[in-house]
């Protein structure tokens, strides 16, 4: 390649710097100089858990037999599919999705709607809608845990003032636990969910208010004639974003209840970690890890589509 | 300073062909302007020949050298960008020397050649400053710089005046021009601006869907376009184009146009033209003279817009089912909805054939 | 009279608007207040208030927390890994953004939704194979395993922001560069990279948090007391100090503490960071 160029002393850095010098800093090589690193990274803390996931989802490696049996099969899937706790725990991961979802996308329209147009003390007002996020998820299931106390919990002190309402051992009655722990998630993370609206609202131009409001459109049919349409692309991002979180949550559930009681609250990651590590079976529960990853495997897919289309579509400000 | 040549140079993404073989010599020392409309590839080109995008086909040559498949720094090449480009994290000094410093001259020789060349744009008061302390122009001027100090083989200039308001571009161009007087440097400069083409150019090459229209000086190129492309593209008011038949009347030759058949334009004499055959006629604004309604001579038609910029109207006239525009330049323009004839110079008329090439003239008047 | 009554409504929308924000933004708050009043009530004496402010203000939970309990050993292994796992996973994570958002190559696609699919999936699917993994590689219980794990957590996002901070600066810059004698490497170095130093500093500080957050890492892939971080460490208080909820309290405040101040400081930083499409 260097037979083409033109001598020129002094003008030019020298070029006889070597074909692999030159394939590292300028072509494929660069690409691969770039990526190498990091792919290698993923690949020792990602690629070989996964792949160490999948060969123990064929075997079985429990507490007793700690090396690998050396007869693989499907045992432990014919076993997922017939195992009731396993499809309570994925029913009661979606109970708590739909529960986190309703409750953060409810809550942060509402802050959003209220706080977008606010002038005075903006700042503060926006501040105190972001702050349970910077809450780390243990300590919110501390605070929880010691608001929701049946004994000496705030919250049943503050029912005592209430006539004819009783307080609840929220965490420990069957009936309330997995609501409890929803109220906690949804605190912790509605405000995600509060800066997408945030932004989704500013983006809506102002025109449109006042076209609509000399068309003589009130503040309800304004709402749902401009705001809600033109939110539309942010608020499916929004769901499925918390879908996933939702789905992923592990601390709150964990700290607060253990998947308790008698398994009211063990939602897919709670059972993942406790067959792994109070079962001490690692097989089955690397098995229903797989089946977590299979299922947002689906999610991720969906987000990518509404992202794409939130791109294409007008109004989209994500 | 080379000469630059593309050799049938194409460019495809994937399936899609965006240059279809373009050949391209410039010579040693020319400003050669590259124009046409949007999508057309003349930033493709230009980029190609700096190499931050590979030609697929053909070849690219800087002097002797081809330097198709060759990183930018090798190609010895400076480029302006419409954006400027300048590094938002460098002074005015650091970003004029930084060619400079990666060719690892030291810092006291880079300083001189800095300087000296912020002295020719008028920059070095403002030598320190970053970029974003700066106005429009004087970013401008900073990318020109940072293209100067390395004496390159090449300039090139990707669209540079396109963000600067209406009175700083005509500075700018202007500025461009002397430039170039100045080092006599090969430079290409890529516009969608006819006016920018026409006025700075030694040489137009007029671009359309990738693919060369035609290649000639300003005067060839408005007097003498290729084809009709090139006519509407270059000049404004736009040239005034009328498609038709050409029929013989009363021993000489007519236009009868598609639009409005009762219509006919004489056509000049000095063309072969076998009746029937289907042709078009340029003829541009300025080549058209309006007269009163009450003259004797030209074809009457219905005053129904006039924009007029001071110095020039631009007069359209109804004929039947035709819309012409006439330039008026220093009369009064006249009353919209009025009455007025347009006299035609027959031999300022352009024809062009059914395949849209430029007829020449068979003898001479 | 009529121009005065829709003036009298928008008042009174105004009204109403602020009063929703108050009532809201005290509910929202609350939790952070009570963890506060707890958190100053003398060891045992929360059980007794009588109202929602604090009767006794005392610092003595704190000082029991850090003289007979390893407080301060957790934070400073928090910062350790959290300062170590988020500082390797942006030394791999900005070449491989840069490479997602300039390069065309074959697979980028795959690439990226491979890593935004690692961000999203539940880390107890990997905790459990990566925790038989590290038993094999002699990595449980060390520091050395927790910095691993952590960069699971963080790389993906750090590779995510870090794309989305590169398509942010133009690419002509670069071309500039390469025109006036870079080479893609050079460019990246000299041009590239300075400029999204603002945007590495807030993938920093977002990885440093995510770590400074994790529970589910630290408690499985760390056994030894010493080396436990302070999330493992103050949410063994709730078993510990079940009905002593002062101490638990000074405990979850010191520790999310840190985090709040940054998030002060760097507000906006962090949210558009979050708008770019990279959450937690």
């Amino acid at each position: 390649m260097t037979t083409h160029m033109r001598a020129q002393p002094g003008e030019r850095p020298d070029l006889r710097s070597g074909r692999l010098r030159r394939l590292m800093t300028e072509g494929p090589g660069f690409a691969l100089l770039m990526l190498l690193p990091a792919l290698l990274v993923l690949g020792f803390v990602i690629g070989l858990p996964m792949l160490k996931a999948l060969i123990l989802s064929f075997d079985t490696i429990t507490f007793r037999r700690p090396a690998a049996a050396g007869t693989y099969g499907l045992h432990n899937y014919a076993r997922l599919l017939s195992d009731p706790d396993a499809w309570g725990a994925v029913l009661r991961s979606a109970l708590y999705m739909l529960g986190t979802v309703a409750g953060s996308v409810s809550l942060a329209l509402g802050a959003a709607l209220l706080t977008h147009r606010v002038i005075r003390l903006r700042a503060l007002a926006r501040l105190t809608f972001l702050l349970p996020w910077t809450v780390p998820a243990v300590v919110t299931a501390l605070v929880w845990g010691v608001m929701y106390d049946g004994n000496f919990g705030v919250i049943n002190r503050l029912l005592d003032l209430v006539p004819f309402v009783n307080g609840q051992d929220w965490l420990i009655d069957r009936k309330t636990a997995l609501v409890a722990l929803i109220v906690a998630q949804v605190w912790n993370e509605f405000p995600v969910a509060y800066i997408f609206f945030l932004a989704g609202l500013h983006s809506i131009p102002d025109e449109l208010y006042e076209a609509a409001r000399i068309d003589r459109a009130g503040a309800f049919a304004q709402f749902r004639f401009i705001t809600l349409p033109q939110l539309r692309y942010i608020i499916a991002v929004i769901v499925i974003l918390l879908m996933i979180l939702g789905f992923k949550a592990f601390p709150i559930i964990f700290i607060l209840t253990g998947g308790g009681p008698a398994g009211a609250t063990e939602t897919l990651t709670v059972l993942t970690y406790n067959t792994a590590f109070r079962s001490l079976d690692f097989s089955y529960s690397a098995t229903l890890g797989i089946l977590a990853v299979l299922v947002s495997i689906v999610m991720v897919l969906g987000y990518l589509r509404v992202m794409a289309r939130a791109d294409t579509g007008k109004g989209g400000a994500v | 300073m080379a000469d630059v040549a593309f050799r049938g140079v194409e460019k495809s993404f994937g399936n899609v062909t965006v240059i279809h073989g373009v050949d391209i010599d410039i010579a040693d020392g020319e400003l050669v302007v590259f124009v046409g409309p949007s999508g057309c590839g003349k930033s493709t080109l230009l980029r190609m020949l700096a190499g931050l995008e590979e030609n697929t086909g053909g070849e690219i040559a800087i002097g002797d050298d081809v330097v198709s498949g060759l990183p930018p720094k090798d190609r010895d090449i400076a480029m302006v960008f419409q954006n400027y480009a300048l590094y938002p994290h460098m002074t005015v000094a650091e970003n004029i020397g930084f060619p400079l410093r990666m060719q690892g001259m030291s810092a006291a020789e880079r300083r001189e050649r800095v300087v000296e060349a912020a002295g020719l744009l008028g920059l070095e008061t403002y030598l320190e400053r970053y970029p974003r302390e700066l106005s429009g122009g004087q970013r401008q001027r900073v990318a020109v710089g940072r293209a100067i100090v390395r004496k390159p083989r090449a300039f090139l200039f990707d669209e540079p005046l396109s963000n600067l308001d209406a009175a700083l571009r005509v500075q700018m161009r202007k500025e461009v021009k002397l430039l170039h007087r100045r080092l006599g440097a090969t430079m290409i400069f890529v516009t969608h601006d006819q006016v920018e083409a026409m006025t700075l150019a030694d040489r137009i090459v007029v671009l359309r869907a990738g693919r060369v229209e035609q290649i000639g000086t300003p005067d060839d190129i408005y007097r003498r376009p290729a084809n009709s492309f090139v006519a509407g593209f270059i000049g404004s008011p736009p040239i005034n184009l009328i498609a038709g038949t050409v029929e013989p009347r009363s021993g000489s030759a007519v236009l009868v146009p598609e639009e409005d058949p009762a219509l006919a334009f004489p056509l000049p004499p000095q063309f072969d033209l076998a009746p029937g055959s289907r042709i078009t006629l340029g003829i541009r604004p300025e080549n058209l003279l309006l007269v009163p309604a009450t003259a004797g001579s030209g074809l009457e038609g219905k005053v129904v817009f006039c924009e007029n910029s001071g110095q020039e109207s631009a007069v359209t006239l109804e004929l039947g089912g035709l819309q012409l525009v006439a330039s008026l330049w220093g009369d009064e323009p006249p009353v919209i909805g009025g009455r007025a004839r347009l006299e035609i110079d027959p031999a300022r008329m352009l024809l062009f054939d059914d395949a849209d090439m430029r007829l020449e003239p068979a003898r001479e008047t | 009279m009529s121009a005065r009554r829709r003036f009298g409504g928008a008042v009174a929308a105004d009204i109403f608007k602020a009063g929703g924000i108050v009532v809201l933004g005290c509910a929202v708050l609350f939790p952070i207040y009570w963890m506060g009043v707890i958190a100053l009530t003398p060891t045992g004496f929360s059980r007794s208030l009588s109202s929602v402010f604090p009767a006794d203000i005392t610092f003595q939970n704190f000082v029991t927390l850090f003289t007979e309990r390893p407080m301060l050993r957790w934070l400073w292994n928090s910062i350790v890994v959290a300062a170590l796992s988020s500082f390797l996973s942006l030394a791999f994570g900005t070449s491989c953004g840069y490479a997602l958002s300039r390069l065309k190559f074959r697979g980028a696609g795959l690439v990226l939704i491979l890593v935004l699919a690692t961000q999203m999936m539940p880390a107890t699917s990997i905790v459990v194979p990566l925790y038989i993994l590290f038993r094999d590689f002699g990595l449980l219980d060390t520091m050395q395993g927790m910095v691993l794990g952590h960069i699971s957590l963080v790389a993906p996002l750090a590779i995510w922001m870090a794309k989305g901070f590169f398509d942010s600066i133009p690419a002509d810059l670069e071309g500039a560069a390469r025109i006036d004698g870079c080479t893609r490497l050079s460019a990246y170095w000299y041009v590239a990279l300075p400029l999204a130093m603002p945007g590495l500093a807030a993938i920093f500080i977002y990885g440093f948090v995510t770590s400074w957050h994790d529970f589910l890492f630290a408690k499985t892939l760390i056994n030894s007391q010493s080396l436990w971080t302070a999330a493992t460490g103050i949410s063994s208080f709730r078993g510990e100090y079940f009905t002593l909820h002062e101490l638990q309290m000074a405990a979850a405040l010191t520790f999310a503490l840190p985090v709040v101040v940054v998030f002060l400081v760097m507000q906006r930083r962090i949210v558009s960071g979050a708008l770019s499409g990279s959450v937690r």
